[in-house]
């Protein structure tokens, strides 16, 4: 019934957080204020070993993280979540994110992104997945709509950053258009 | 800098008292769709009175935390009962953005009171949190609550299709927005 290259794409595979070991990792990628302004809300801020291992050990049981490694090399690049998830309604939140800049733009978040959808709809048989991006940040929209999210709107001037005020852009995805875009690939 | 913040025509808002209020409020959740502000991404169901001290309970103790939560409860002048609740959370000082939610829990209260407890809210929103936006939500089924959004002078910002399942079908889920300039400029209409 299964494929064994579940949880695989074509550059990633997608698997469940080591606490002791990756938070090691990605304690390091808080340093990059740039890439964490791009992935949060609250003010750039560093987290130690054990917070960053506790976040991990959080997210193994409260909601559904993955972390990113590369398939050719081996590198833990990146996380990947789904959070909020009603199950009642069907209705989760995604959250993705490349800690190491020389593999963005690759096409490495966008593989990411497909696996945790198929794993989303086929297996967490939900219905819907929404996510916020932030108007300063053209590239993961771009990725988003490329994966059929469509833009719902915007929360205006939501964003206070470096004196400037920008919007806070919502959008989903429904199973049946995932269904309609996305499976006659695979 | 006098003026009061809590005092409206018919109704104030006060805190909450987590021995006498919890009764009222949790026979209130018996409406559903009130009750489902007390349990986000789950099913709807009622709090007993106990469940309902010990939100009140937690509430207070965020609001006392960093990740503040403003709580107030809605009564009537005439004989000071509880009829529902404003409550200001999601609030990120560093944005100035912040997230109303408020539910009138007893069928009895007009419309016309519910306008004026938004208005209340706008006020403290604006003029003592000092936000420079304030975000509000409802399903799209509640009607009355979007009519009152609208006619306060939110803006329709976010459609979120499907985004909840009752009673047998999906409804879209809409985020409203106010920005303070707006505010300023809708004031007379509340």
């Amino acid at each position: 019934m299964r494929a064994p290259t579940a949880m695989m794409g074509k550059l990633i595979r997608l698997i469940p957080p080591d606490p002791e070991k990756d938070g090691r990792i990605t304690m390091t990628w808080h340093q990059d204020s740039g890439l964490k302004r791009l992935a949060d809300t609250e003010p750039v801020r560093h987290f130690t070993y054990k917070q960053e291992r506790e976040f991990h050990e959080k997210s193994l049981t409260e909601f559904q993280s993955f972390m990113i490694w590369t398939i050719a090399d081996s590198r833990l690049i990146g996380n990947i979540s789904l959070d909020g998830i009603d199950w009642c309604s069907g209705n989760a939140w995604l959250g993705v994110w490349i800690g190491e800049r020389e593999y963005w733009g690759r096409g490495f978040g966008s593989d990411a992104m497909a696996v945790m959808l198929q794993y989303a709809f086929m297996e967490m048989n939900l219905r819907r997945i929404s996510l916020t991006v932030f108007a300063y940040n053209p590239r993961a929209v771009h990725v988003y709509k490329k994966l059929g999210f469509q833009v719902e709107g915007c929360e205006r001037m939501w964003l206070h950053r470096a004196g400037k005020r920008s919007d806070l852009i919502y959008m989903g995805l429904l199973r049946r258009e995932w269904e309609r875009n996305i499976l006659p690939e695979t | 800098m006098d003026a009061p913040l809590f005092q409206a025509e018919h109704l104030y808002l006060s805190g909450v008292d987590p021995e006498e209020d919890a009764e009222v409020e949790a026979e209130m959740t018996f409406d559903l769709d009130y009750a489902h502000w007390f349990h986000a991404e789950k099913p709807s169901r009622p709090l007993s009175a106990a469940e309902v001290k010990k939100y009140y309970e937690e509430t207070q103790k965020r609001s006392e935390g960093a990740e503040k939560v403003f709580h107030f409860g809605i009564r009537r002048c005439e004989d000071k009962r509880l009829i529902g609740f404003v409550r200001f959370c999601q609030i990120e000082w560093n944005h100035a953005a912040g997230r109303l939610e408020m539910a009138i829990g007893d069928p009895q209260t007009p419309e016309s009171w519910a306008d004026e407890a938004l208005a209340l809210a706008l006020n403290y929103a604006f003029n003592e949190l000092n936000l420079f936006r304030l975000a509000a939500s409802t399903p799209a089924f509640d009607l009355e609550a979007s009519r009152r959004y609208e006619k306060a002078g939110f803006t329709l910002e976010v459609r979120q299709r499907e985004y909840v399942y009752r009673e047998g079908r999906f409804w879209d889920w809409l985020l409203y927005g106010m920005l303070v300039d707006e505010w300023v400029a809708s004031k007379g209409r509340v």
